[in-house]
């Protein structure tokens, strides 16, 4: 596992972050019925302590909006119902094309990295 | 974790002030969509009413939404040892939505459904149907403009029938645009 100190010494994390974000969180919903903050704790428990607190919310919301989760409501203690979070089918096909996506690009890099040129084709 | 009431206060602030932003001006303008189609029927009406409630109720649901996980990301910044005060003030410089990069992001996003949801079939549609009262009304301008010349101003055939024509022209290309509102609308 990676430690935060280590992460956080990387310049421009977040920004890489960004296309693989909505993946990362559709994955963590996959596994089990989660509500929006506890997705930041898994998050911070890899590591990336401190960068996605602010951009989880607006992932959230867009989630939502492509209607890839299903959502049920319980009461909290905080006032309002808490929204739990499920992947529903539409979600489902949307991850499995996010690490489609990711194979080929993760393939991709490591081949560059140890070609070196990117002069030869794969 | 229990807060102040001072806490409590200004995450309930804070959210009301950023839960719109954080949904696209797309879902809150329903409003603007019913004051466009105010000339029509009282059940459309009806139905734009019921999708402005929807939208009002989104809105409230976002605010629940952000009300809760603001408080979850407090109350953690102070199981760390942050202050109460230090602790909201990190929450609220965290998911404040009005930085350029998140707007950009969701710009972007629009644009690229707006693109992939095109459909050639209808731009196709829209321009055979400028042209087809384009014809149309340049017909009717120059048989209302020969009548016209003929029988009302026998002295100025010329100058009647490029009048009507281009009367005709004109209209056709305002049935052209309402029928291209109409069908854009309809998509």
């Amino acid at each position: 596992m990676l430690s935060s100190q280590a992460v956080s010494g990387i310049d421009n994390l977040s920004e890489m972050l960004k296309g693989v974000l909505e993946g990362m969180i559709l994955q963590i919903i996959s596994k089990e019925e989660i509500y929006g903050y506890e997705i930041v704790k898994r998050l911070n428990g890899l590591g990336l302590t401190g960068i996605v607190e602010g951009t989880v919310y607006t992932v959230l919301v867009r989630i939502e909006k492509n209607k890839l989760v299903t959502i049920t409501k319980k009461p909290s203690a905080l006032g309002p119902p808490r929204k739990f979070y499920t992947l529903n089918e539409r979600g489902r096909e949307e991850l499995a094309l996010f690490w489609e996506k990711w194979a080929f690009l993760s393939e991709r890099i490591e081949y560059l990295k140890q070609d070196g040129s990117g002069k030869n084709e794969l | 974790m229990n807060f102040s009431e001072e806490t409590k206060d200004s995450i309930r602030r804070f959210a009301r002030e950023q839960a719109g932003r954080h949904l696209s001006s797309a879902e809150l303008s329903y409003f603007e969509q019913l004051g466009r189609k105010s000339g029509q029927t009282k059940e459309k009406l009806l139905k734009q009413m019921a999708k402005f409630k929807l939208t009002s109720d989104q809105t409230m649901e976002a605010r629940d939404d952000l009300t809760l996980y603001m408080s979850d990301y407090v109350a953690d910044l102070m199981e760390q040892g942050h202050t109460e005060k230090e602790a909201l003030r990190l929450a609220k410089q965290a998911l404040a939505s009005d930085s350029q990069s998140d707007q950009a992001a969701d710009l972007q996003d629009k644009y690229m459904r707006y693109y992939l949801d095109r459909d050639p079939a209808v731009d196709e549609t829209i321009g055979l149907y400028y042209a087809g009262f384009l014809m149309l009304g340049l017909v009717l301008g120059i048989v209302g403009g020969i009548f016209l010349a003929l029988y009302v101003f026998p002295d100025r055939f010329w100058p009647s029938l490029i009048f009507t024509s281009l009367l005709g022209v004109l209209a056709g290309l305002a049935c052209g645009m309402l029928k291209h509102a109409s069908t854009v609308s309809k998509k």
